[in-house]
């Protein structure tokens, strides 16, 4: 089939047919039969969502750089093209050659999202490759995947052939360097996984065998072959301003969630809140130096020409040059009115006089994240922010003439009472009367109230606590809808359902697999969707997989629990969350390290972090 | 100063929107580090203004657009920065002032054409007929749906000419001349369907827009 000509037939009654068709300024086109490494990056959501993500831009380009090498890309497709797709045959194909993904060497899943994992399960039936691992052939593409998803591995293990832990730029090209030498020999893909698994920073489950205790949970996870090692230690870069950036970045057509060039300002946090993953698994901090960033921004709109450069990294008010860089790129950029936007900004005095002069937030309001509604309830978490900071910014911004906030909350927080909660819908009013006390009146005020459902992540102090239950979760959403009423206060808050699933398969073990496999029989897919999740299929294909997914959600762990997840060593210790999960017991907070002394999270092990080296382990 | 261009919108980009072909080229203008001129207030954007859409779908040899400059430029100049810097697909074919020309918006012919397939047994003999019922027709009724409303609307004073200009097995090529722009406005695709009623198997294989223009007073005004 030749997948152009039928997509020049189908398109036209397809919705939205850009994201199909590639094209794009500075996408690659290489002729295929000319590389030795033919690679898909796919990504497990529409192509607007997935053209937004970083990671994959990084590594599209970083591997087109190499002459032998083609990296295309592959988005899931919108139901109603997969209709199509279906009723003619047509492969899930690539978006540069539409090269069936069945014909590729790799296939590389990023996984940010654990509700992504029926799109990946999806868009393998859609190429026609075999779920499990253990049916594919030497003539199937290796899969690999990586994201911060894969720091736990274990609901994948039988699908995807190797996981990538940690930052991928370097151990993706020691990896196509195995695959050169393994293709020039006439063995076999176990032989070429194998030896994959001796590079550090490569998981392959096939050569690991979990034994479970009578109760279910984990006894021990061994390596099943001699040179396996016991457990797989991330990767990171070292030094940021040594490592690959791109700067010809793709530019779309189509509108996207993020249509703007994105400079990664630092990695890592230190602020160590207690129910983020991302605060534990991407430490230790490493920055680009102001002069690398302005170069870089430079280039990349001199490339692309977008009209706005986003700052990207986990918390922007932490980069130790911030005024310098935003001052510098201002100056820069004046003249051909290219914006700027500063996204997770903690907002404060200093950082409300940046915003203003970068006049962004204007645009899009304010958004603050206190997480928990009371001090004490703060402290657990180690959110290192007081109601009394918080209200003097919401003024300051009042002041400066901003009347639209966002607060963020999470519930269902460990330990979190009615007191709580009633703690939130106080917050959102007294932010309401702060507004009255700077203007005098409510006129224009929109506060809204959103509220995430608290999801207990791998790698952090709250690995070991439970998910509240389902119908706990929507009892505390009613409480809160009921006293957040008022002409100037809105309330949103996500579908606990979909938190509830979140839970299971972000600490899950091998045995959903089973669970994905049912969830894909039923039809399960973009489950990120509303209109398109169906837990009651969830529920049917955990039924039917024998699998109660209350035991991974809502169980808390006994303190010496073996967790499947711990295969892999994100640097940052156990013994260290677990003194953190003491500490959050007595609601006693842990400050910041960069500005405190070290509290020997681990990470010092991997070398590279900034603040790491001139402090003593406590 | 202000200058018109003839823009080519090629195979590569036939599925873009007319909001997105907006987009590149204004990226594109950047790229080239033109001095365009953005508009006053709170959230700036380059003074272009553009042709109607095009239906989506379609390559096209004639879209126009203006762009306004600070300063003066040589015009081989920037049709050469510009054309090094667009993406695949998508290229300037002319550059002139924008003074003394027709406005933009004030187009109201298109000239087309299309590539069909008659399909199973019909000749180009029977599309031949099909046409000249088609144009004989004082009203040929469509539906049409615009925010969420349908309505039914006459296209057949909007059908200038349709010629089969050669053929080729089961294939021919159509000239259509149709009205377009904000008088009124009808698209091959529509003319196709409403073809389909005598030859229901006709399929398109490629559509492109030649030439827009204005007609006033039995004469024709070209934008560039
Ligand atoms: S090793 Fe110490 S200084 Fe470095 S991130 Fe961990 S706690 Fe902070």
């Amino acid at each position: 089939m030749e997948i152009k000509k039928v997509l020049d037939e189908v398109l036209p009654e397809v919705s939205k047919p850009t994201r199909y068709t590639g094209n794009e300024l500075n996408s690659v086109q290489k002729d295929k039969q000319k590389v030795k490494v033919h690679i898909a990056l796919a990504f497990p959501d529409v192509y607007e969502v997935g053209m937004s993500h970083l990671g994959i831009k990084i590594l599209y380009h970083l591997l087109n750089e190499r002459e032998d090498v083609y990296a295309e890309r592959v988005f899931a497709p919108w139901v109603d093209f997969e209709d199509v797709m279906r009723k003619r045959g047509i492969p899930l194909f690539s978006l540069e050659s539409k090269t069936p993904l069945s014909e590729f060497d790799f296939v590389g899943f990023s996984l940010q999202y654990e509700m992504s994992y029926s799109n990946v399960t999806n868009m393998l039936e859609l190429a026609g490759i075999p779920l499990f691992s253990r049916d594919r052939t030497d003539r199937h593409p290796i899969l690999i995947a990586g994201g911060p998803c894969a720091y736990n591995p274990e609901p994948l293990a039988e699908i995807i052939d190797l996981f990538v832990i940690g930052e991928a730029e370097e151990v993706i090209l020691e990896l196509i360097d195995l695959y050169l030498d393994h293709k020039k020999s006439s063995k076999s893909r176990m032989d070429f996984l194998e030896k994959a698994a001796g590079i550090p920073g490569i998981y392959v489950p096939a050569y690991y065998r979990v034994n479970y205790n009578e109760d279910g949970t984990v006894k021990e996870i061994l390596p099943t072959k001699p040179g396996i090692p016991e457990r797989v230690q991330k990767r990171i870069i070292k030094d940021l301003d040594r490592a690959y950036y791109p700067t010809k970045l793709i530019v779309p057509y189509m509108d996207i969630v993020h249509d703007r060039a994105v400079l990664e300002i630092f990695r890592g946090c230190t602020r160590g809140c207690r129910f983020c993953q991302a605060g534990m698994i991407y430490r230790p901090v490493r920055e680009k130096s102001v002069d690398k960033l302005t170069n870089i921004a430079r280039e990349m709109i001199k490339s692309t020409g977008y009209e706005e450069i986003s700052l990207a990294s986990l918390s922007t008010s932490d980069y130790s040059a911030l005024k310098q860089l935003v001052e510098i790129l201002i100056g820069e950029f004046r003249q051909c009115m290219v914006g700027l936007s500063l996204p997770s900004l903690r907002i404060d005095s200093f950082t409300l006089d940046l915003a203003r002069k970068i006049q962004e937030i204007k645009k899009s309001g304010l958004t603050f994240a206190p997480e928990a509604g009371t001090q004490r309830l703060r402290d657990v978490i180690n959110k290192g922010v007081t109601e009394e900071d918080l209200l003097n910014s919401v003024k300051g911004a009042f002041e400066a003439g901003w009347n639209t906030v966002k607060l963020y909350f999470m519930i269902g927080l460990p330990a979190e009472t009615y007191v709580d909660l009633e703690g939130i819908a106080r917050l959102a009013y007294r932010v309401v009367d702060a507004y009255r006390e700077v203007r005098g009146n409510t006129k224009g005020l929109k506060v809204t109230v959103s509220t995430s459902t608290f999801v207990p992540k791998p790698f952090t102090p709250f690995q070991w606590e439970a998910q509240i239950p389902l119908d706990e979760i929507e009892e505390r959403q009613r409480f809160l809808k009921k006293k957040l009423k008022g002409p100037n206060i809105s309330y949103n808050w996500h579908d606990g359902k979909l938190s509830f699933l979140e839970a299971v398969f972000s600490r899950g073990d091998r045995r959903l697999n089973l669970v994905l496999k049912k969830a894909r029989e039923k039809g399960c897919r973009f489950d990120g969707w509303s209109d398109m999740f169906s837990f009651s299929k969830w529920m049917e294909a955990f039924r039917e997989a024998g699998v109660n997914p209350e035991f991974y959600a809502n169980r808390s762990r006994h303190e010496d629990e073996v967790f499947p997840w711990e295969v892999i060593d994100p640097g940052v210790e156990r013994s260290f969350l677990l003194r953190e999960l003491k500490k959050a017991r007595e609601a006693k907070p842990t400050p910041d390290c960069r500005f405190d002394r070290c509290h020997g999270c681990g990470i010092m092990k991997l070398k590279g972090g900034i603040f790491c080296e001139s402090k003593n382990e406590d | 100063m202000r200058v018109r261009m003839k823009i080519r919108k090629g195979e590569e980009v036939k599925f873009i929107s007319q909001l997105d072909l907006m987009r590149a080229l204004e990226r594109a203008i950047r790229r080239a580090e033109l001095p365009v001129k953005f508009t006053e207030g709170f959230n700036p954007r380059p003074r272009i203004s553009f042709t109607p859409a095009l239906p989506v779908g379609m390559t096209s040899d004639a879209e126009y657009m203006d762009v306004e400059f600070a300063g003066e430029l040589p015009l081989d100049r920037i049709l050469a920065r510009l054309n090094s810097c667009l993406p695949p697909g998508i290229s300037v074919l002319k550059a002139d002032t924008a003074e003394g020309k027709i406005p933009l918006s004030s187009v109201n012919r298109a000239i087309y054409t299309v590539v069909v397939d008659a399909g199973g047994d019909a000749t180009p003999e029977l599309l031949d007929k099909a046409i000249a019922e088609l144009l004989a027709r004082p009203e040929i009724t469509v539906t049409k749906t615009s925010k969420g409303k349908v309505k039914n609307i006459n296209i057949s004073p909007l059908i200038y000419s349709i010629k089969i200009t050669r053929v080729e097995g089961s294939r021919a090529e159509l000239r259509m001349e149709l009205a377009a722009g904000q008088e009124g406005n009808v698209t091959p695709p529509v003319v196709i369907k409403a073809l389909l009623e005598y030859i229901p198997t006709i399929t398109v294989c490629r559509m492109n827009r030649d030439e827009l223009f204005l007609v006033r007073e039995g004469k024709r005004n070209d934008p560039i």
